[in-house]
């Protein structure tokens, strides 16, 4: 036999495992031989795996959504190893335990077989070392990296001669996993440490369970970066740890147990919708859609989502939290909506209609800023929601609108929707000359470059539309209302309106105005108008009162 | 027959096999990237290493055994010695589970049947962690059978014994740095 010295440069040769295509969509068991053909179709063509629910479904009383509902477990089998799992008798639990899983194969169990699911050190066990295994499909092709954790000498400390304490020494006991689960590995047997982690511990137990990442341990765990390699355990795993696809390449790519999210706590589970999936982790989930990709979501803001619907409401989450927004703010899109915070406000949900809104506003950067409460709900179908410099408001009577700036503060003035405006009907229309108006239930707000924001409502409101408005005889207000024992009245640039109380009020303006307020205006003997003035075609003007006609 | 490589010199009884390598870093993006923002207060920053690996062993050593001998173990016959120096690095040697200075000298006693990384019928092993010269090691021996340890130990002690190792100040002198 040879001694061979292994070059620097060359990296000892590593057959390549088979090509595998992963399956698009979970897929039945095909047993038979005669299916193999099927299976090449699958693996070879990823649109193949539609002809091959036809073919398996056709004449045989299955239903297609019989054969692809539930089938993840044998999905997640035809992913990670789709030749075994299809060609050889056995089941998709024991292709996604992997070889050897079995106690009398000798080699540890996993964490999250009995660990409730946490791919992490269970408590009194300690991170001893660390191996990798290339081209695990658990890792999309790439390297697996497995942690050994090591039970702790708690009970005594002899046999620490050799670094590991004699077994009756060890906080766990032999065992193997739970019944009705294919990881039935040796849990706290094997005697043995790898070494590159936590070697301030001289002495340790053996080996209690293992846990896996696709990303070093040296990057989130108390070890060296000194790697050691055993290939033989690619394929090794348990049904509680989430098989590779988006989710787990996301986890991967933000550091695995090194992120926000720590450790796995279970397997991929399916929404109830029938859409989504998700992995539960220590830190927070991934979801995942086939419209939004995945995204993870912090336990804090995935609470919140779940206590505001959840996807019925907001939908599924989108994209990664956006940070570094105005005044500190960070935001997390849904399909629906989204729930946003700044410094200077509180957690808050906007969605649906008033996420369309706010959007259409400009967002946290726009003219409303961020959310100040969540949506208020009235009984009478109304509803509105606050922001740091308006609201957006809806009502059965009225349309979806937002209200902002100086508008917002003279509607909450006025008393807000319950007040004599009422609910917006239109949004802030801008005017010539930088003016602006937003029309209300009962009136409006408006404004030019030679006013100030005027309120005009009721029968005032309803006579300056009939003058024309804004664009009208009278142009724009320069008082708010004034209400006298008899009636009310508004002065223009160009004239007034005035009316008895809960009558109709009508424009009076020019030389008949004049004429009018010398006479003593509406507590005069002419009265309180019952026309608007008109203009003749000689340039003078002619009002209609209650106690006559003034032509001036 | 001696062989030697990494400053690590071993005698090779006839006909046994062995390997003195140290594998190439295939670098991980996903490790790496990470390693550079690693956010774990106790985490190592920094690129994934690989140390020298020592294998002397009764059978044909086949290609891709694992560096504690995965896929050699478990076809080794009633009277095969498996025997796997590995290396650590000197940021750890003379501490802590490295604490302990010299080679280890193997005898019968020190094995078990639950020593081994995988338990195997009938296999045994022994496990050693220490410094020698600055450089922190693990001896990892493996019998085919406990039942023959008697028989079968002193040949692995007789290779360990052969083990010689620079020290790293001495390697660094010539310009080596393991």
């Amino acid at each position: 036999m040879s001694t061979v010295e292994r070059d620097l440069a060359v990296e000892p040769v590593v057959t390549p495992p088979p090509t595998r295509t992963p399956a698009p969509a979970p897929a039945t068991r095909v047993a038979s031989p005669g299916a193999s053909s099927a299976l090449d179709e699958v693996l070879t063509r990823p649109s193949g795996m539609v002809r091959l629910v036809d073919r398996l479904t056709r004449g045989r009383g299955l239903s297609r959504r019989g054969v692809l509902v539930g089938a993840a477990v044998a999905g997640s089998a035809l992913v990670t190893d789709p030749k075994a799992y299809a060609l050889r008798p056995q089941s998709a639990y024991a292709t996604i335990c992997g070889p050897a899983s079995t106690f009398s194969g000798g080699w540890s169990i996993f964490c999250a077989t009995i660990n409730k699911g946490v791919n992490g050190c269970p408590p009194g066990s300690f991170t001893a070392g660390w191996w990798k295994a290339a081209d695990s499909s658990w890792c999309g092709g790439g390297y697996r990296y497995i942690v050994d954790c090591n039970a702790q000498c708690t009970k005594c400390t002899s046999g620490c001669s050799d670094h590991i304490c004699d077994s009756a020494c060890w906080n766990c006991s032999c065992g193997t996993g739970p019944a009705g689960q294919c990881d039935q590995r040796r849990s706290c047997c094997n005697a043995f440490r790898y070494g590159q982690c936590n070697t301030q511990v001289k002495c340790s137990g053996g080996v209690h369970c293992r846990v896996v990442s696709c990303v070093a341990p040296h990057t989130w765990a108390n070890c060296s970066t000194t790697s050691f390699r055993s290939d033989a355990t690619a394929e090794h795993s348990a049904p509680t740890l989430p098989q590779w696809g988006p989710m787990e390449a996301l986890y991967t790519k933000m550091g695995a147990q090194g992120s926000y999210l720590k450790a796995s706590t279970g397997p991929i589970r399916q929404a109830s919708d029938g859409r989504g999936r998700w992995v539960a982790y220590q830190g927070g989930r991934i979801w995942w859609t086939s419209a939004t990709g995945a995204v993870a979501l912090a336990t804090f803001v995935n609470d919140i989502w779940e206590a505001n619907g959840g996807a019925g409401a907001l939908g599924y989450p989108k994209g990664a939290k956006q940070t570094g927004l105005p005044d500190g703010g960070w935001l997390h899109a849904f399909e629906k909506g989204a729930i946003v915070d700044s410094l200077s406000t509180t957690t808050q949900v906007v969605e649906g209609v008033r996420w369309t809104a706010w959007v259409g506003a400009g967002r946290e950067s726009g003219r409303l800023r961020y959310p100040l409460a969540k949506v208020e709900f009235q009984p009478d179908g109304s509803w509105i929601q606050r922001f740091q410099d308006g609201a957006i408001t809806d009502s059965p009577a009225t349309t979806t609108q937002v209200v902002w700036g100086i508008r917002w503060t003279r509607w909450v003035e006025a008393g807000r929707e319950t007040g004599v405006l009422g609910f917006p009907v239109g949004p802030k229309e801008d005017l010539p000359l930088f003016s602006w108006i937003q029309r209300f239930q009962r009136g409006c707000l408006v404004d030019s470059n030679e006013t100030v924001t005027r309120l005009v409502r009721d029968a005032i409101w309803t006579a300056w539309q009939q003058v024309g408005r804004e664009q009208g005889r009278l142009s724009y207000p320069t008082t708010e209302q004034v209400a006298s024992s008899t009636g009310v009245s508004q002065r223009f640039r160009r004239g007034g309106i005035w009316g008895r109380t809960d009558a109709p009020a009508f424009a009076v303006f020019g030389a008949t105005l004049t004429t009018w307020e010398a006479a003593g205006g509406p507590e005069g003997s002419y009265g309180y108008p019952t026309a608007h003035t008109v203009t003749n075609g000689d340039g003078t003007t002619t009002g209609v009162f209650e106690g006559g006609t003034i032509t001036a | 027959m001696r062989t030697n490589g990494y400053g690590i010199t071993v005698d090779v009884p006839s006909g046994w096999a062995s390997s003195v390598q140290r594998r190439p870093v295939a670098p991980d993006a996903a490790s790496d990237a990470t390693s550079r923002s690693s956010g774990s207060r106790t985490a190592r920053l920094g690129v994934e290493r690989t140390m020298p690996v020592v294998h002397v062993s009764s059978r044909v050593i086949p290609q891709g055994v694992g560096d504690f001998g995965s896929g050699l173990v478990e076809v080794m016959g009633s009277e095969d010695v498996f025997v796997a120096l590995v290396e650590y690095g000197s940021d750890l040697a003379d501490t802590g589970l490295f604490e302990r200075q010299g080679m280890p000298r193997l005898a019968p006693s020190q094995f078990s049947p639950n020593r081994m990384q995988r338990a195997l019928p009938g296999r045994s092993a022994s496990q050693h962690f220490f410094s020698v010269g600055g450089r922190a090691f693990c001896l990892y021996t493996v019998i085919g059978s406990h039942d023959r340890r008697m028989a079968t130990v002193p040949r692995a002690a007789g290779v360990v014994r052969s083990l010689a190792v620079e020290p790293a100040a001495a390697m660094r002198r010539r310009g080596v740095v393991v």
